[in-house]
């Protein structure tokens, strides 16, 4: 069960970011035009950084960390 | 399912997350109503200081300068209403359509007696984003005789907000502008303002959209702290001397076949009108002016709801 809610969340991770990164391109083109309406300096903002900040960093960490597995393979075979 | 397929509906998915995402912030940010309470309530100021000058003790008391009220000339003892005016014992504004260079703008020339009869008035009559509702509506519910848009302080949760003396939001935006008690009008920048020190300065209404249209000499300005600089419908507050006011609305976007102002523009033309102190309000689709019953101006796709209006009206 545990081990099921856990790669849910690891599949999910990327689309998370995915979501949230064009959610804050559409912000930064708003902002851009009218920043009176303060779409990047707001709670509910910073809220949205905060999690694609954290599943960034978890998906670099995984995507890294298949870097090195899958090169060590790649090396493997070449031996 | 195929590994094409899938993609496509992995892309499909991704893309109606984004949008329900962005509907949810919207939501969020500035449709869903939520209250706000005052931070800090008036000063007390001396009861005697805006009373109307009693008319018995003046020969000429509507020209004749007190100091319990402001003269001016214009001043009716019977009150005088049509389209295009309004005077009373304490109130005197006139209205002008002006066309030029493609550009319709309606100026409304205001003197009051007392600040008192200068207001602000909340969308619903309750502080706090997302409470909205049409310029008309407002101005009739506070029987204005004549109003102008404000500054749309419900649209973010930054800017500070003093209105009808009361300090409801002390967080630094862009220029502000203060109107005193004593009818004095000054524009600041966000560095300057300090929201606390100009309330007990006896700030009466403070607004944050701007910017500031004229320097501190009276000047037109030529560089603006404002991304909405190209031509827009406009919406202004000018200061002339206490007890002498503007507003002017600027048509745009093709209605009234009206082009609508550039900040620079704007600028020049609240020098020209002679103001000392300009600042420019909430724009675009909410520049709406009212008076005695209609909407003035023609507002683009016909104006929105707004959350606070500037008005001017009889003192109980």
């Amino acid at each position: 069960m545990k081990k099921n809610l856990f790669s849910l969340i690891i599949i999910t991770l990327p689309h998370i970011s995915i979501i949230l990164s064009v959610m804050l391109i559409v912000f930064l083109i708003i902002d851009s035009m009218n920043s009176a309406m303060n779409f990047l300096g707001n709670k509910q903002t910073k809220i949205i950084l905060w999690v694609l900040s954290i599943s960034s960093a978890i998906n670099g960490v995984r995507l890294s960390e298949a870097h090195i597995r899958n090169t060590g393979k790649r090396r493997i075979k070449l031996k | 399912m195929d590994t094409g397929k899938r993609r496509l509906l992995v892309i499909f998915i991704d893309i109606l997350l984004i949008g329900i995402g962005l509907l949810v912030y919207a939501l969020f940010h500035h449709v869903m109503p939520r209250e706000g309470t005052p931070i800090a309530t008036p000063f007390p100021t001396s009861p005697t200081a805006y009373s109307f000058p009693n008319e018995t003790e003046a020969s000429n008391p509507l020209a004749t300068p007190t100091s319990m009220g402001w003269s001016y000339e214009g001043f009716s003892t019977a009150t005088i209403s049509d389209r295009y005016s309004y005077t009373s014992k304490n109130i005197s504004i006139k209205l002008k359509r002006h066309e030029k260079n493609g550009v319709v703008y309606f100026v409304q020339d205001i003197h009051i007696r007392n600040i008192e009869s200068l207001k602000t008035a909340f969308a619903k009559d309750k502080y706090g984003i997302g409470f909205k509702d049409t310029a008309f509506n407002i101005a009739e519910k506070h029987n204005a005789i004549a109003a102008i848009t404000g500054d749309y302080y419900g649209a973010r949760d930054i800017g500070v907000v003093i209105r009808n003396g009361t300090l409801y939001r002390d967080a630094r935006f862009r220029d502000v502008c203060v109107l005193y008690r004593n009818g004095e009008m000054k524009t600041f920048s966000k560095n300057e303002i300090d929201a606390y020190k100009e309330l007990q300065n006896g700030a009466y209404q403070a607004w944050s959209f701007g910017p500031a249209l004229l320097d501190n000499s009276g000047k037109p300005k030529t560089a603006f702290d404002s991304d909405v600089k190209p031509k827009n419908p406009r919406a202004a507050i000018g200061y002339y001397e206490p007890g002498h006011y503007c507003f002017v609305v600027v048509d745009g976007r093709g209605e009234n076949d009206s082009k609508g102002m550039t900040l620079m523009e704007l600028s020049q033309l609240m020098y020209e009108l002679g103001c000392k102190v300009a600042y420019n309000l909430d724009g675009g689709m909410s520049a709406q002016m009212y008076f005695n019953g209609e909407i003035v101006n023609s507002p683009a796709k016909g104006g929105r709801e707004i959350s606070d209006i500037i008005y001017i009206c009889e003192n109980p």
